[in-house]
């Protein structure tokens, strides 16, 4: 004998159960889409300001001037020199052949760290010609906090490079 | 709720003050007040009237179709009036066979099929040698498998027979079951449907207006005698 | 008489409407089942793990055109890059291996590419693959060894009828009227055995051949013999991979490296495709929302071709209440109907649909070498039959509440 509310209880959880299937459902175009860090200066940020190696972006003056992304591998601190606003996956190339950083960590202690360019073969770049430098220290091993300061001749100027790692500087 | 009484009884069909009002456009109207009606289990009773003086309503209270404003049904042992639609429903599956007027057979299905019909509601199991049966004892063992278009009116009227006693009522009610024959068939049909319930153990109500059925019954109501609300007016339901 | 048997019984009596109503929704599932099923497979095959290339090497330009152009045969490089900066690359400690290529020719609608003789032994089409002239697994021959031979794809010689031995004149071009180096015949010798992918799709010379076709002049000619002024097309690259078979980290840094050069580019398959399928999303969406509506309509035809049957059925239904028929009774018939004839037309509609891939699959495969499988199972199969239900329930819903409220006595002749 057929039986409404037994019906009426059947559809429902089939009702239920298709609902659930099509929320759950994360079908997309593109199975693998390789989800990049997106740290950046703060958690307001757009998305566009991307640090493409997964560092954090420090404004070099301004925002729109240029950004040095820094980040900690074991003992190295590595900077890239990168472009302002949302151009900060083109590298900028600074003339100096090596950066002098007062990196001052949590417990308000001050170390020098010197930077030294490593060139980009495959961009052409030499010494003296470089987006990007390295720093090695022991003591850089395990550091997860630190505010660091120097110079750089930055697109033809001399400025200030201040570090707030690792949310990143931003004045503006 | 399943119907609960399996008891035997003496009265197939027993009523006390019943009332049955219609309304039709805000006014009411009484249409059947009868103060006290029996019929004994296995009886065979013709009741007359004029059109209109609520035969059919009396058939329909009894089948359970209708429910009354005040009194007491009481079918094969059951208060109807106690009883719920569905239970009703239940009721009239199991007890009432009916024939209309009308023969009201179901045209997309052959004779054999709108036999079957008749017990599928009720909780018995379709007994299909039980159906033909039945039709070969109407004289329609060569009409099994035709459709209602392809029968005579008289062989769909036996039909209609078959179909109501095919579930073994206790009780079967028939409305105006020649109202749409000619003489010779009508007595044909009358036969075979009193012989068929004598054998099988049903209590009969047959309503026609029509002299020669009336007649062939030994019990026979007359139904103004019985309604007192009759007042000569037709009622159109 | 059984239940079930009343439910056929009406299904047959209304045999016209019954059928056209399952062949609607018939249509209107089909076509959900081969837009969801093309788009789930073409998704599929077009972001298989870059088809085996982890990274391609290409010049400044569309990384989308060179994706179309290294891994599917289409489109053209928009423009060359340096022997010499290849080497750089393939230098870096993360590159395990390069297979350089020069795209550019074409021989009868098919691309003929330049390649390193490594592609046929080194290179993987997916995963663990290499290509194979196994004549058990549908190949024929061997890859080129000389100057004059060339190798043809699977589906490149079915389409040509091409054997063994036959010959060939490359054009210099992919398009109609290009010029053809008509004193350069050259001659397969093998036929690959068939992969599913596009490389199925293309006929493959020795990358020194490319630079001696007559025509190209003495300057492309004299980087058959002069890396410093060699160029090529591109070069597929294998990247090294860490524990658990993920692709090396520092392919992002050598890609921001490469990039920062104004000679070439590094492309990653999968991160470029899913931004095409972005692009022509609506495509897709609009394909799903007309096959959605199509099967609406079906199922509002046929809910108007079921309470247009209860018209004509309110006598038989009073009929059945007459016999003892609960009013849920002929509710439960009238949605049973329903539910059946949804049931059916979503069980057609699922063999029309994978039917339609079936047919879809073959021209598929002939044109692009790419490979759709008909039983292939989607999100659409597996809820085509819970929505059946559902709709079949929802469609049966008013007539069979108008079913239920029928009055027995006003459906039924009065007598007296």
């Amino acid at each position: 004998m057929l039986k409404i509310k037994a019906f009426i209880r059947f559809f429902i959880a089939i009702g239920f159960g298709f609902f659930i299937g099509l929320t759950c459902n994360e079908q997309h175009a593109g199975a693998i889409d390789k989800k990049e860090t997106t740290a950046s200066h703060s958690k307001e940020e757009e998305p566009a300001h991307k640090a493409h190696h997964q560092g954090c972006l420090n404004a070099i003056e301004t925002c729109e001037v240029g950004h040095a992304e820094t980040k900690i591998e074991g003992d190295t601190l590595k900077v890239w020199f990168v472009g302002g606003g949302t151009d900060t996956g083109r590298s900028v190339r600074v003339p100096d052949q090596i950066i002098n950083l007062t990196i001052t960590t949590p417990d308000k202690k001050t170390k020098n760290l010197i930077l030294y360019p490593k060139p980009n073969i495959l961009a052409e770049e030499k010494a003296g010609d470089c987006s990007f430098f390295e720093g090695k220290a022991p003591w850089l091993i395990g550091l997860q906090k630190f505010n660091a300061a120097g110079k750089v001749n930055f697109k033809g100027k001399e400025r200030k490079i201040i570090i707030e790692y690792p949310k990143g500087y931003d004045p503006d | 709720m399943e119907l609960s009484f399996t008891g035997e009884y003496k009265m197939a069909i027993t009523i006390d003050n019943l009332k049955v009002d219609y309304c039709n456009g805000g006014e009411s109207f009484t249409v059947v007040d009868i103060l006290s009606w029996h019929v004994e289990k296995g009886e065979q009773v013709a009741i007359s009237g004029p059109s209109g003086s609520g035969k059919s309503t009396l058939l329909h209270i009894i089948a359970g179709l209708l429910q009354p404003n005040i009194g007491l049904v009481r079918v094969c042992g059951q208060e109807l009036t106690q009883l719920g639609e569905a239970q009703r429903d239940q009721f009239r599956a199991k007890s009432i066979g009916y024939i209309f007027q009308n023969f009201n057979l179901l045209q997309g299905y052959t004779a054999i099929e709108n036999v079957l019909m008749g017990m599928t509601f009720s909780s018995q199991k379709p007994n299909r040698q039980a159906s033909v049966d039945l039709l070969k004892e109407m004289g329609l063992c060569s009409r099994l498998n035709h459709y209602p278009s392809q029968m005579s009116i008289g062989e769909q009227q036996r039909v209609a027979i078959a179909r109501a006693l095919v579930k073994k009522p206790d009780i079967i009610l028939a409305d105006e079951p020649t109202g749409s024959l000619d003489p010779l068939h009508t007595i044909d049909v009358i036969v075979k449907l009193r012989q068929a319930c004598q054998q099988h153990g049903c209590t009969l109500i047959v309503v026609s207006h029509e002299q020669e059925v009336i007649s062939s019954f030994e019990k026979q109501v007359f139904f103004l005698e019985l309604n007192r609300a009759f007042d000569g007016k037709a009622v159109t339901v | 008489m059984s239940l079930w048997r009343i439910v056929f019984k009406s299904l047959r009596q209304h045999r016209l409407s019954t059928g056209l109503a399952v062949f609607s929704i018939a249509l209107g599932v089909a076509l959900l089942i081969s837009v969801i099923s093309l788009r789930e497979q073409s998704h599929h095959n077009f972001t298989q793990e870059g088809l085996g290339i982890d990274a391609v090497l290409g010049p400044k330009g569309s990384p989308l055109q060179i994706v179309l152009n290294a891994l599917y045969h289409l489109e053209e490089m928009p423009g060359k890059i340096k022997w010499s900066y290849y080497k750089k690359v393939i230098e870096d400690p993360i590159v395990s291996d390069g297979i350089p290529f020069i795209s550019g020719h074409s021989f009868a609608g098919f691309r003929v590419n330049a390649i390193d003789d490594r592609f046929f032994t080194d290179f993987e089409f997916l995963p663990g693959k290499h290509f194979s002239f196994n004549r058990n697994a549908g190949g024929d021959g061997r890859s080129f060894q000389s100057r004059n031979e060339a190798v043809a794809g699977w589906a490149v010689a079915k389409m040509l009828d091409i054997k063994l031995g036959d010959t060939f004149n490359p054009v210099c071009g992919v398009n109609a009227g290009d010029p053809i180096h008509v004193n350069d015949t050259l001659t397969f010798v093998g036929i690959m055995a068939p992969t599913g992918t596009p490389h199925d799709r293309a006929i493959y010379i020795p990358l020194k051949t490319f630079y001696t076709l007559e025509g190209h002049g003495q300057d492309v000619a004299q980087m058959a013999v002069d890396e410093d002024c060699r160029e090529i097309s591109g070069a597929y690259l294998k990247i090294k991979r860490i524990r658990g078979g993920a692709l090396h980290p520092g392919i992002q840094d050598l890609k921001y490296n490469i990039s920062q050069s104004s000679a070439a580019q590094l492309v990653i398959p999968t991160e470029v495709l899913p931004r095409l399928f972005n692009i022509i999303g609506w495509v897709d969406h609009i394909l799903l929302a007309i096959a959605v509506l199509v099967t609406l309509l079906a199922t509002l035809f046929l809910f108007t071709a079921l309470i247009s049957a209860l018209r004509e059925r309110r006598r038989d239904i009073a009929l059945m209440r007459s016999l003892g028929a609960q009013r849920r009774t002929v509710f439960g018939l009238i949605i049973t109907e329903s539910i059946l004839i949804t049931l059916l037309g979503g069980i057609l509609g699922l063999c029309f649909g994978h039917g339609i891939v079936a047919i879809g699959s073959y021209f598929i495969k002939i044109e692009t070498g790419l490979r759709f499988s008909a039983g292939y199972l989607s999100v659409a199969d597996i809820f085509v039959i819970p929505s059946m239900l559902i709709m079949g329930f929802l469609a049966g819903l008013l007539p069979a509440i108008q079913a239920y409220r029928l009055s027995v006595l006003k459906n039924l002749t009065p007598v007296s």
